[in-house]
């Protein structure tokens, strides 16, 4: 132990360039936040050093695409497949929410050199959570993440729903990173380390059984928390309701995808099932059953729920924890994969899910945005009354976000669910099988109120005058990134998919059969 | 005689509870707030028991990252409340219920 | 394997057309532009499906023709390719696709010819143009997918389209709520299909309808898989439902089927969705959608003929689908209800003919309904154009004398439909009844049993469409009759009820409100005196007191006597041995030896009743659709041999009593409406045996109230504060800590969290006390 200790400190395996895009976007945002301080009053030079920003790191992350997996900074960090498919998922969401949120600068006195530097810190936090392949470094990525969106959630400072999603988000962040902080605690009292790779080798034969059962629970809780699955996701409607939209939009996407990132590294490469060891049988089953459950009343409860909304922000609210409820389906399935390709097969599935719930959602929340006005007046359902033949265009746009979120065939969404239902489908396990159905039905639920919102577009009449925005040039570079992602996605999903199937760092992989 | 972990970490469960707890029965936003920060210390200790058992410096250091994000988050969180008492002219939790059903 | 990548400008010609009227045409905003456009992109696709269908100008031989039912394919691009998941974005044509794809692409072109007629004046020309090139695309790819997941692909797009055309007249509620309606129930049938994909997947390792090298990769097609792995049909028995077998996969599919056909229980959207315009009735809600259940059962016929219990299920729904819409349309007064009616009828009768095994037979009267139905819809708008909008037969008679050309093919269409010779319909339905009563793969009373409903169902259509004609066509004028007004405003109350039942829940909260505003736009269009012209509105305007109907322009007339020449001599593609030996003539059924290939060989008779046990049949489950099959000469051959004299005479005596019923059917209707036209029917038929209601009472309504009340309330109320206020109580008591239970929402959702997490921490500890004990 000692002679290892002394040998990292002569010569530590830092690997700097495996986190540059990291640090780029970091760098980024400490630039923003200086220019800002000295040019206060500028409206659009920060976006466009974010977006710059982004676009580098993302040249320097698609570099390493082709590389073999890696680790660095002492086993603390790893590149592999779940980090580069799910870190360019995190910088197309950072760009694109820069561009909504245009509108909003320009409708409202934000201070938008702020909000770039806060989002490029969530960006760069998220980054670390995919990238993280030690627990310090998961906790590290999720609060500086979680701080910056506390924030970004209250920037409307005036606003009393904008102050109460703040503080209702705070209050609930911060209890449910204590599980999870504590679960991260009694793992590592359970195995004698925090880093992902150790932990998967000694979940064969932990120090402290019992502590590795309770630690992977309170980390559930945790990362339940942030992916909003049920019961967890008490928060979500509230704070996405209250939120500036296009902080909506980033916490829908991008946090969900950052901890699914984290909770995906953590529970299926760290907890593995090792056939013939009871304690990792134990902790294996117990997660599978216990996401299993909470996936099937995630989808249930976000799409009931969501019908009788008449919000469209609520209504959006609900439907991302109905997503995360599909999202887990595939998550699952990666957790019972019978090889190392089936498993790095789901993991990309899983993150290809996320990328297309992103370019739909995003494009969604681009549209809720404009309508919604100044400090999101018009987000109700009634708003949308007979727009359709008004601004067909948005119409229209919004209409295909609409099917891509119900998962019709041609549109991402409908890819992103074959993706993640198929590995619980080969798992030939009726626990995950009975998953599989739940899923599809819900999905026939969810047509209700996703069509209800096109009805109400085309087939309502309006009662009120209502002039057609005009679209800013900003917002409308995001909607026809997320248009063309949506058809694109749907139609040619092929070498996307197949460039985010790259094996994970996680070795430990002995297939078993569950008793 | 020198506690054992089991008391340690019997010490730090029932931190935890009495936070968990608390951060349900405050009112006050800042109450709940330093309950979660009990949360967190309760769980430091854990961190430094392990450490100590293990004779391994990962938790202590663990321990001083949880502390700065605490410090951090408290600095946000305080300016989350402030904004919210200049809105309401109060820092009970409840008031906080437009955002509902 | 032929390839042949002019298959892909038959569905790729309308999606252009449709992008062209959407993106120019709504410019324009020129009649003429929109309509030459639309009728060309679809008249494109139809000489292109003639041209490979048989194999005119191409280098390989027809589709049609090809030896061994071989499917022209064409691989587009690479959907979807993961591990062993693959879904083409590929088309193919083989028989089955080849008929369906020719009658489509033809009829579909006359109705787009009628439309431009039909539609004149209309602001929404290029909209309306643009839906149904869009409709054009959907259905092509439904037909010609090469894989399940394609064909769902086009199952859903058309299933939008029809959303979009039936609320076509957007300013219409009772068109909105249909729309809705319309799409609620096929979504519940999208979910079988979907299952029944899923499932397939997961038994086979498959979606690919033929099997087929791409990439250099082979790709073995679910039915090869059935007939080499699956050596006997499922025991017939309930159970196998729900043993996931091929029987669930039959099942689920069928579930879709029901959705997309209108079939019990999901068929009361089809008889709103009328309130479309009524080209798109004609060409969605008769001719080529709602067959699209009858083509997916025919595509898995080898899945179904493994599957008795499904094949059962599917006769007696289709059978009783058939008589119970038979009866409503007898009772129905509005002319495109009838005709809606009967179509669901009729679409009963298909699934009739599936269900006993005669697929061949259901795909003939697929084809020859779309002729004559197509025909009675085109007829009954030009009907609707001629009456400036009316559509209630009660307001009508005598019009023989005003729209010659509309009458006289009309006529063809009805005696189509009952069941007269030598017309199209006799020959298809005959054929179904004949099957049924000698169905081998039904339990014995039963074949009977159906036989007799599908007899009954004959008679009922003849009188029906005998009441409609003659309402119709003779008697006296009645375009200014006064109608019994109590039973209308209730009439479109209750209308509106059930549509806002199946709409959206927000709807639901204001009824009172809505219903008024219905029957107020009801008596908009009925009242006498209304002078604001809506010309986006299909309604009826009152009729000056001068008033003549005149016949439709050549644009409308034109088409409806191409169909009335299809709805005559069609049929004769299909005559069987035992009638067309009457007149010397060996073999005269074109259609079953095309379609012959395509059906899976499966020996049912000892499989349909005893069990899987005995095992001698085993080796007779061999040859299916897509797999090598034996040379199709044999086959035929084998065919000629079963025509047994006494089977000759069995069937010719059978096809001699329906004739017989026909004309009876024809005789009732001609005698009873002919001297009081406006007889009034059983109340229970004309309210449509009170399904929306029982619909709308037992499952929609408590459905609503059970999201609204108890989920909703239970779960945000009662269990949140609930456990804080019960949490509360408890400390409050004992502690005596007692302040005001004042529960702010922060504190109950960390107190739900907290919840969850000792549920989530409780059973991993749970696991854990195991671990150590």
């Amino acid at each position: 132990m000692n002679t290892i200790l002394l040998q990292n400190l002569v010569n530590p395996n830092v690997n700097l360039p495996i986190v540059l895009p990291e640090m780029i976007v970091a760098l980024t945002g400490v630039i923003v936040m200086l220019y800002d301080s000295f040019v206060p009053r500028q409206r659009s030079v920060t976006g466009a050093i974010s977006l710059i920003g982004l676009a580098i790191s993302a040249f320097f992350l698609v570099s390493m695409w082709n590389d073999a997996p890696q680790t660095g900074w002492n086993g603390m960090i790893a590149s592999d497949g779940l980090r580069l498919s799910f870190t360019i998922v995190f910088l197309l969401v950072s760009a694109v929410t820069i561009l909504i949120s245009s509108v909003w600068a320009d409708n409202e006195d934000v201070p938008i050199g702020e909000y770039h530097a806060l989002l490029l810190f969530a960006t760069f936090g998220m980054m670390f959570m995919a990238s993280g392949n030690d627990l310090v470094i998961i906790f590290l990525g999720l609060e500086t993440l979680s701080i910056a969106t506390y924030v970004m959630a209250g920037l409307r400072r005036g606003d009393l729903k904008s102050n109460e999603s703040a503080m209702k988000y705070f209050i609930l962040g911060s209890f449910a990173s204590a599980f999870l902080l504590y679960g991260m605690a009694l793992i590592y009292g359970a195995t004698g380390s925090t880093n992902i790779t150790e932990i998967a080798l000694k979940v064969a034969n932990p120090n402290f059984p019992a502590l590795l059962l309770v630690g992977g629970a309170m980390m559930i809780v945790g990362f339940g928390f942030k992916v909003a699955t049920v019961p967890f996701h008490v928060w979500t409607p509230d704070v996405y309701e209250g939120a500036p939209t296009p902080v909506t939009a980033f916490m829908a996407v991008g946090s969900k995808s950052a901890a699914f990132a984290s909770f995906l590294r953590v529970f299926v490469l760290g907890f593995p099932l090792i056939a013939g060891v009871q304690a990792s049988e134990f902790l294996h089953e117990s997660w599978v059953t216990a996401l299993s459950v909470m996936a099937i009343l995630t989808m249930t409860v976000g799409n009931i729920a969501a019908i009788l909304q008449d919000n469209v922000k609520r209504m959006l609210a609900y439907s991302s924890i109905a997503h995360a409820g599909y999202a887990m389906v595939g998550f699952i399935g990666a957790g019972m994969a019978k090889n190392m390709q089936q498993r790095d097969a789901a993991i990309a599935a899983v993150a290809f899910y996320m990328l297309t719930y992103a370019v739909t959602n995003l494009g969604a929340f681009a549209i809720v945005t404009l309508l919604g006005q100044k400090n999101d007046r018009r987000t109700a359902f009634e708003d949308y009354n007979g727009i359709g033949f008004r601004a067909p265009a948005l119409a229209f746009t919004l209409s295909l976000f609409m099917l891509s979120l119900l998962g019709l065939p041609l549109t991402a969404g409908f890819m992103g669910k074959v993706m993640v239902f198929r590995p619980a489908l080969e798992a030939n396990n009726l626990l995950l099988t009975v998953m599989v159905i739940a899923a599809a039905v819900n999905t026939a639920i969810s047509a209700y109120y996703y069509l209800r919102l096109i009805v109400v577009m085309f087939f309502r009449e309006r009662t009120t005058d209502w002039l057609a925005p005009r679209i800013p040039t900003a917002l409308t570079a995001a909607l026809l990134i997320t248009v063309l992602g949506v058809l694109y996605f749907g139609i040619f999903s092929d070498g996307v998919i197949e460039k985010f199937s790259k094996s994970s760092v996680g070795t430990v992989f002995k297939a078993g059969t569950r008793p | 005689m020198e506690p054992s972990l089991a008391s340690y970490l019997a010490l730090s469960g029932i931190l935890f509870t009495i936070g968990a707890v608390g951060v349900i029965f405050k009112r006050n936003a800042i109450g709940m707030f330093m309950c979660i920060e009990l949360m967190l210390n309760a769980v430091n200790l854990t961190f430094v028991a392990f450490s100590r058992y293990y004779a391994d410096v990962t938790g202590q250091l663990f321990v001083f990252m949880v502390m700065s994000v605490a410090a951090a988050e408290a600095a946000v969180g305080l300016g989350i409340i402030i904004s919210f008492f200049r809105n309401r002219v109060s820092v009970d939790v409840d008031d906080a219920s437009i955002l509902k059903n | 394997m032929t390839e042949n990548n002019l298959l892909s400008l038959i569905i790729f010609a309308p999606l252009v057309g449709a992008v062209i009227n959407w993106l120019i045409g709504g410019r324009l905003k020129n009649e003429l532009f929109s309509g030459v456009v639309a009728c060309a992109a679809v008249g494109v696709s139809c000489v292109v499906a003639f041209m490979i269908a048989f194999g005119i100008g191409t280098p390989h031989i027809g589709a049609l023709s090809a030896p061994e039912g071989k499917p022209v394919l064409d691989h587009i691009w690479t959907w979807i390719q993961v591990g062993s998941f693959r879904a083409d974005f590929g088309l193919g044509m083989d028989r089955l696709s080849g008929i369906y794809v020719c009658f489509i692409t033809f009829v579909g072109l006359l109705i787009h010819v009628f439309a431009t007629g039909y539609m004149h004046g209309d602001k929404g020309f290029y909209r309306f143009f643009a839906y149904l090139n869009l409709f054009m695309f959907s259905m092509l790819t439904l037909i010609l997918a090469d894989n399940y997941l394609l064909m769902f692909v086009g199952w859903e797009g058309v299933g939008l389209c029809s959303y979009l055309l039936i609320g076509y007249y957007i300013k219409r509620d009772e068109a909105r709520k249909a729309a809705k309606k319309a799409f609620v129930m096929n979504r519940i049938g999208d979910w079988g299909v979907l299952m029944a994909i899923f499932l397939m997947y997961s038994m086979t390792g498959s979606i690919s309808f033929f099997d087929k090298t791409v990439d250099g990769a082979q790709v073995q097609s679910v039915f090869t898989w059935v007939s080499q792995n699956v050596m006997a049909p499922e025991s017939f028995a309930g159970a196998a439902i729900f043993a996931g077998g091929l029987t669930s996969i039959a099942v689920l599919l069928f579930v879709g089927a029901t959705g997309k056909s209108a079939q019990i229980p999901l068929f009361t959207w089809l008889p709103d969705a009328m309130a479309g315009p009524t080209p798109v009735s004609a060409l969605i809600h008769a001719a080529t959608m709602v067959t699209a259940g009858v083509y997916l059962v025919v595509r898995s016929n080898a899945i179904f003929q493994n599957a008795p219990t499904a094949m059962f299920i599917v006769a007696i729904i289709g059978a009783a689908t058939a008589i119970f819409a038979a009866t409503i349309g007898l009772a129905q007064n509005d002319i495109k209800k009838v005709l809606a009616y009967s179509t669901v009828s009729q679409l009963g009768y298909m699934f009739l003919a599936c269900g006993v095994g005669a697929f061949t037979a259901a795909i003939f009267h697929v084809m020859t309904h779309a002729f004559f139905k197509a025909l009675l819809f085109l007829g009954s708008g030009s009907v609707i154009h001629g009456m400036h909008h009316e559509q209630d037969m009660r307001r009508m008679g005598n019009l023989k004398k005003y729209m010659p050309i509309t009458f006289a093919t009309m006529l063809t269409g009805w005696l189509a439909i009952s069941g007269i010779p030598i017309f199209a319909g006799f020959f298809s339905k005959d054929e179904i009844l004949y099957k049924t009563f000698a169905s081998p793969n039904i339990p014995e009373p039963w074949n009977y049993v159906l036989w007799i409903v599908g007899l009954v169902t004959a008679v009922l259509t003849a009188v029906y469409m005998t009441r409609m004609m003659v309402m119709t066509f003779w008697g006296e004028e009645r375009f200014h009759e006064e109608l019994p007004v109590a039973e209308h405003p209730h009439d479109a109350a209750r209308a509106e009820e059930n549509a806002y039942a199946f709409g959206d829940a927000s709807d639901a909260v204001e009824p009172h409100g809505d219903a008024h505003a219905a029957a107020h736009h009801y008596d908009d269009g009925h009242g006498a005196a209304h002078d604001e012209h809506d010309d986006e509105d299909e309604h009826h305007h009152a009729l000056a007191h001068d008033f003549k109907p005149h016949e439709s322009p050549w644009v409308m007339t034109v088409p409806l006597i191409v169909l009335a020449i299809l709805s005559t001599f069609g049929g004769l593609m299909g005559v069987p041995y035992a009638l067309s030996s009457l007149v010397g003539i060996k073999d005269a059924n074109v259609f079953e030896h095309t379609l012959e290939p395509i059906i899976a060989k499966v020996s049912h008779k000892e499989a349909g009743h005893s069990t899987a046990a005995t095992g001698e049949h085993a080796p007779a489950a061999t040859n299916a659709a897509g797999a090598g099959h034996a040379a199709s000469a044999a086959a035929t051959e084998a065919a000629h041999d079963a025509h047994s004299p006494e089977e000759v005479r069995n069937e010719r005596l059978l096809a001699g009593l329906s004739v017989l019923l026909a004309a009876l059917g024809i005789g009732t209707g001609w005698m009873i409406f002919q001297k009081s036209p406006l007889k009034r029917m059983p109340k229970i038929l004309a309210e449509k045996w009170r399904v929306d209601e029982l619909y709308n009472g037992y499952i929609v309504d408590p459905i609503t109230n059970l999201s609204r009340n108890a989920l909703w309330k239970g779960i945000d109320i009662g269990v949140i504060d609930g456990i804080v206020n019960g949490v509360g109580h408890f400390v409050a008591a004992l502690g005596g800590v007692a302040r005001g239970i004042q529960v702010g929402f922060v504190r109950s959702y960390a107190a739900f969290i907290l919840f969850g997490a000792l549920i989530v921490i409780g059973y991993f500890i749970y696991y854990g006390f195991r671990l150590i004990g």
